[in-house]
């Protein structure tokens, strides 16, 4: 089951790599293009890195990469359908989780590996925790499409400064509820 | 406590406001909704703080090298449900499970118990301390976790692994007056016949020996050879330069092993026994009699780890000033050092009988690189070496080349119980 995860993380990361390689691949620019395939390569190399030696902070550069080829070409260079790109976001979230859960269970799915009541309780528990996992993607997928008609209205501010600074006042908020409260884990159980 | 998914998704939501802001596209702005939503439902799942009990049991707070300890842990949950509650029992790493595990998921009801058994085995001697217990319960969404440590720790003490000795002699040269099981070569109380005399007043009746007595016509008693104990004194060469080989087959722990043999083996035929350890500092155990005695050396021996840079020299010197002048001194070392054999003869030339028990550490690292040609030959010229070292050797002491894959007893089956002539 810990090789699974393992390799269902690197699956993921390859396949997530396809709609940012389709939305490189638009750009007119030879340099452009060939830099953008190049950054590409080089965060589908740190996802993978990422995914084999369950580092899941080595998965961001990855994220950031896919998620800034995609999000941003489909939404003003190439127009994709909104519906696509949130479907892209979620599988984004997806990816980080499964990472996460790759390396949170990986150790303990090692050290089961014989069949006995403790096994059988961290394979139980680890499968469920899959399940919500996959059952609050979907929830949140079909939520935003839900929601997605408040969002076809056209109207709001239109000077850049006023956008600026309510900008930076939503970010300041985020940011604030980031830090709050406790702090980020710094230790993985079971490894010594 | 928030995970740094909750940090990323925050930033990642925060950059694609930036962006629709500044480039009034509300198709961006919506790109923010699976975040939020996700957040949200991490929210509602978040687990709740950890009240839980730990108690362990152990089978055995002390135990043999490579003999198995069952351990169990029971959790009680005093608070609500967790759903998904990770459990590591910290173990030091020479403690190796080997049935069961100490690491593992469940889910705990309100006021349920549950028990995490499983079976340790200690690969190195010394002292361990089983926990703390770390507990953690995440959120299936890795968005949020609550982490509890329970400081509750059991003490396992992992005694070095003795040889079986039972065939072997190993007595002190010279003997004391009290009374033990060496055969001292004088007449006195014992169970070995020694020699006849004539019979004289005061003599015990049951000592007089009839057949003779009948046929010169006259008494005769008979003499025994009295049975007296000796003392030793073992001296374990665990110096850094004397390490070689990986744990726990190196040749420290293959002396401390031989060490405590022979101590056991010594004061078992009711001799007294001391023990010098040679590391970062100068350890030693005052010659003692007695299981009591056993239970200090091997104290002390649980504590050895490879260290220093002292000359055997050093050791010398404190047996000389503080240990009794006549014990058998038997020299546990690989023989590493060169200025081993000066040392040597340098005990033998103020009178003391030196046993050398030396664990090859040629044959540790042959063990270590397996069948290669280079190593082959290497391995060749080095066991000349060795062997021309304890040649010179052997004109001071009696020296015990132990090849680590055989029983220690075969080794010592060459050892002579008597002194050498001088």
């Amino acid at each position: 089951m810990d090789r699974m995860l393992r390799f269902s993380s690197v699956a993921a990361v390859v396949i997530l790599g396809v709609p940012p390689w389709i939305e490189v691949d638009a750009i007119a620019h030879p340099t452009q293009r060939a830099f953008a395939s190049l950054i590409l390569l080089v965060a589908a190399a740190a996802g993978v890195w990422a995914a084999v030696r369950l580092q899941p902070l080595g998965a961001r550069i990855t994220t950031l990469a896919y998620g800034a080829s995609t999000l941003g070409l489909g939404l003003f260079a190439t127009n994709r359908p909104i519906e696509h790109l949130l479907a892209y976001v979620v599988a984004l979230i997806g990816i980080n989780v499964l990472l996460y859960h790759s390396r949170a269970f990986g150790p303990a799915l090692a050290s089961a590996s014989r069949d006995d009541a403790t096994a059988r309780r961290t394979r139980a528990v680890i499968l469920r925790s899959l399940m919500i996992s996959g059952g609050a993607l979907v929830l949140t997928y079909g939520g935003s499409l839900l929601l997605l008609p408040a969002f076809s209205l056209e109207f709001g501010v239109r000077d850049p400064i006023t956008a600026l600074l309510l900008a930076a006042a939503l970010i300041l908020s985020l940011l604030f509820l980031a830090l709050q409260p406790g702090g980020l884990p710094t230790r993985r159980l079971g490894v010594r | 406590m928030k995970t740094s998914m909750v940090a990323a998704l925050l930033t990642a939501a925060a950059a694609l406001v930036t962006v629709a802001f500044l480039a009034r596209s509300w198709r961006a702005l919506a790109l923010v909704v699976p975040i939020l939503l996700y957040l949200g439902i991490g929210a509602m799942l978040a687990p709740q703080p950890l009240r839980i009990e730990a108690t362990r049991t152990i089978s055995r707070d002390r135990a043999a090298v490579g003999q198995p300890v069952d351990v169990r842990l029971r959790l009680t949950n005093r608070g609500p449900r967790v759903a998904s509650l990770e459990v590591l029992d910290d173990l030091p790493e020479p403690l190796e499970v080997t049935k069961g595990a100490s690491h593992g998921f469940l889910t705990l009801a309100p006021r349920a118990s549950v028990d995490l058994a499983y079976t340790v085995v200690p690969r190195i001697k010394g002292e361990y301390a089983i926990g703390p217990v770390v507990l953690r319960a995440a959120d299936p969404l890795g968005l949020r976790y609550e982490e509890s440590r329970l400081e509750v720790e059991d003490r396992l003490v992992a005694v070095p692994r003795m040889e079986d000795l039972r065939r072997v002699r190993i007595v002190p040269r010279r003997v004391r007056s009290p009374m033990g099981s060496v055969r001292s070569r004088q007449v006195g109380p014992g169970l070995e016949f020694f020699s006849i005399r004539d019979y004289v007043p005061g003599d015990e009746t049951r000592h007089v020996n009839w057949k003779a007595s009948a046929r010169l016509d006259r008494l005769f008693t008979n003499e025994y050879e009295a049975e007296r104990s000796g003392d030793a004194v073992i001296i374990l060469d665990a110096r850094s330069e004397s390490e070689v080989g990986p744990l726990p087959r190196s040749t420290v722990e293959l002396g401390v092993t031989a060490a405590v043999s022979m101590a056991a083996k010594i004061l078992d035929a009711r001799n007294r026994c001391g023990l010098i350890v040679q590391r970062a500092l100068l350890d030693w155990v005052y010659p003692g009699y007695g299981r009591r005695q056993l239970y200090r050396i091997v104290d002390a021996l649980l504590r050895v780890r490879p260290g220093g840079e002292w000359s055997l020299e050093h050791v010398a010197w404190v047996f000389a000033r503080f240990f009794p002048p006549d014990a058998q001194l038997i020299i546990v070392s690989p023989l590493l050092d060169r200025k081993a054999v000066d040392v040597i003869a340098g005990l033998r030339s103020h009178g003391l009988d030196v046993l050398v028990v030396s664990p090859s550490p040629i044959e540790v690292e042959r063990a270590m690189y397996g069948d290669d040609p280079l190593a082959a030959l290497a391995y060749r010229v080095l066991l000349m070496e060795r062997d021309a070292l304890i040649q010179s050797l052997r004109g001071y002491a009696d020296v015990v080349d132990w090849n680590p894959e055989r029983p220690l007893a075969v080794a010592l089956q060459g050892v002579r119980p008597y002194p050498r002539r001088r």
